[in-house]
């Protein structure tokens, strides 16, 4: 019995044991970033299964738009820092196919986040707000896109940049209470020609890990009592002000924790 | 490792089901011979042999449990359904009777239960196998206890908001793997090499700088992944193991064969850094001369399950391609009669060989 047990108890143990260790390599030494969040930018998730335990989504967005086509500070040196193979011109023929999702899947890449809580500009009366006008990759404006009008956004956590090392993105980004360094994935979009624009190359920031937060059992109790967020209205601004702050702490191999939980 | 032993008598349960069959087989046409006057042996001789059957059968069921009649047989086949059923929805209360509490429970306490459920399962699955001969219990706790695993990595991830990892998919292969060998379980062989065949997949898409997660877009790790498992086979048809051989077998060809399919229509998702239209076309020969490789390879072998595998791999791709090619300018009536056909082919071929394999095996009986 010993012998056939054994074999199948180390290798539960060991498995769990690597985890813990990498969640105590986390949690060791400063904290990498400590970010108070409101209610807009993580979520009471909503499942459908019978759970008592209390996650928290995390919303955030790409400021290139709402359906975050392109990411206007992913340029083409940034999509090659990535490794992406950027190589063909956009207007090149084959270009297309060489560009295509199949040819370059995502790529797993680090990502920082800023959340910026100062809420949207407000236009001035009887003008249409309006954005700058998507960027091609290589910085210049695409000729015969039109700008897009500004909209509130659901969430003041944006992805500002991306790349492979994460202490050069903290280096640039060095303010630890509002800049998060997560992991992540990155994607290359390829914009066919239209006729008003020339094709050209974008990415866009496809996922952060996680993005869903577990709250330690001491600090559910003040979520418990809130009614839950439908988990498809991410997207959509909250219907109501915040009704809780949240402040969550990334250790030194980027996992986050929750610490604390505040209602307003 | 050996399965039969010393004196030939089967040594696992699937030897000894093939020796009552062989016996019920024997008997069956021993009295329809005798019925047909073709065979004349003595009463004496008729019962000598019908008693060492008997005590043949008493022997296998007493120590391996075997099915004796067609009723036992299709019984045996019922509870072998429900034993992957009731795991199934096992596997499932473990899973949501965990979600309901779990909230409720400390961090540490947490932990504890998860890493400590397959264990338990563990256990039981050995005091399981101990007490019933046919493992039908036993598979299904076997099962339990790798459900309890994957829910106990995966809900650890989940505390400690890790990323997703694929180091969990060798974690859970080995356990399946060492729990398959343990208790000759070959649904847990089966599902830990898919397991790490996933692992390695995964592996050597993140080794490209992709993303693991896009596996599934690299189709040619599989074929790496199923180069292995062949030769797994090998190494076990090898040893006397055939069972698992089977499955590695199995296992190995579709892994081989599949991506065939997708590489053949999508060639951009190779790794090859070649013209994308030459990889599909490329492709299109290795596929047609893989699977028919397959097929008179495990002819000649006598492995029934990868002929048919092998043949139903065959006709998928020729149905595929025929599409490729024929649909836009064929006319409708004309590609299903062209298809129809080239099935009709497809049996006579299949049928020449199985001729040629009986006049091969009666040959050698004479």
């Amino acid at each position: 019995m010993i012998k056939r047990l054994v074999p199948l108890a180390i290798v539960v143990l060991v498995a769990n044991g690597a985890a813990l260790f990498m969640v105590a390599r986390n949690v060791d030494g400063t904290p990498e970033a400590r970010v108070q969040l409101t209610e807009r930018e993580a979520r009471l998730s909503d499942t459908e299964f019978d759970t008592t335990g209390v996650t928290l989504l995390l919303a955030w967005h790409d400021p290139a738009g709402p359906r975050r086509l392109a990411a206007s500070w992913l340029t083409r040196e940034n999509l090659e820092s990535l490794g992406f193979d950027c190589s063909v011109a956009p207007d090149a023929p084959g270009a297309e196919r060489h560009y295509s999702f199949a040819a370059q899947p995502t790529r797993s890449v680090y990502v920082v986040l800023d959340f910026n809580p100062a809420p949207t500009p407000v236009p001035s009366a009887g003008e249409p707000p309006t954005e700058a006008a998507p960027a091609a990759a290589g910085g210049e404006a695409v000729p015969g896109v039109a700008p897009r009008p500004a909209i509130e956004r659901p969430s003041r956590l944006a992805a500002v940049d991306a790349g492979s090392d994460p202490m050069m993105l903290r280096q640039r980004y060095p303010d630890r209470t509002r800049f998060i360094v997560t992991h992540g994935v990155a994607r290359l979009v390829f914009h066919a020609a239209t006729p008003t624009a020339r094709a050209f190359l974008g990415g866009t920031v496809a996922a952060v890990f996680p993005d869903e937060l577990y709250v330690p059992t001491g600090l559910q109790a003040p979520l418990r009592r809130l009614e839950r967020t439908k988990n498809s209205s991410l997207w959509e601004p909250l219907a109501h002000e915040p009704r809780y702050d949240v402040t969550i702490e990334y250790g030194s191999r980027l996992r986050p924790r929750v610490v604390d939980v505040r209602l307003r | 490792m050996e399965t039969i032993d010393a004196a030939g008598a089967p040594a696992t349960r699937e030897q000894a089901q093939q020796r009552a069959d062989q016996v019920r087989a024997f008997r069956a046409e021993f009295d329809r011979l005798q019925a047909e006057g073709v065979l004349a042996v003595s009463s004496e001789q008729a019962a000598a042999i019908r008693r060492h059957h008997d005590g043949v059968l008493e022997d296998l069921a007493k120590r391996f449990d075997v099915d004796r009649t067609a009723a036992e047989r299709q019984m045996s086949l019922g509870m072998r359904v429900a034993s992957l059923l009731g795991a199934i929805a096992l596997s499932a209360a473990v899973f949501l009777f965990f979600y309901r509490f779990w909230g409720l429970l400390s961090v540490p306490l947490q932990v504890v239960l998860l890493a400590s459920a397959p264990i338990v399962a563990a256990a039981a699955v050995e005091v399981a196998a101990r007490r019933e001969k046919t493992l039908y219990i036993a598979s299904l706790l076997a099962l339990v206890a790798f459900a309890s695993f994957v829910l106990g990595l995966s809900v650890v991830g989940s505390i400690f908001n890790m990323p997703p990892s694929f180091g969990a998919f060798l974690a859970w292969a080995l356990f399946a793997l060492l729990l398959a060998y343990a208790y000759r379980l070959r649904l847990l062989l089966f599902i830990g090499i898919l397991c790490a065949g996933t692992w390695l997949g995964a592996l050597l898409t993140s080794l490209t700088g992709a993303w693991w997660g896009n596996l599934m877009l690299r189709p040619e790790n599989f074929v790496i992944a199923g180069a292995l498992s062949l030769a797994m086979a090998r190494l076990s048809t090898r040893l006397g193991d055939r069972e698992f051989a089977y499955v590695y077998r199995a296992t190995g060809c579709a892994a081989l064969l599949l991506p065939m399919l997708w590489l053949s229509e999508i060639g951009e998702i190779s790794y090859l850094p070649i013209d994308p239209s030459f990889i599909r076309h490329g492709y299109d020969v290795a596929g047609f001369a893989l699977g028919m490789a397959t097929v008179w390879f495990a002819i000649r072998r006598g492995w029934t399950e990868t002929v048919n595998g092998g043949g139903l791999f065959l006709a998928l791709f020729l149905c595929l391609k025929l599409y490729d090619w024929c649909w836009d300018w064929m006319p409708r009536y004309l590609f299903f009669l062209t298809i129809g056909v080239v099935a009709i082919a497809l049996i006579a071929v299949l049928q020449r060989l199985r001729g040629r394999r009986s006049a091969a095996g009666a040959r050698r009986t004479a």
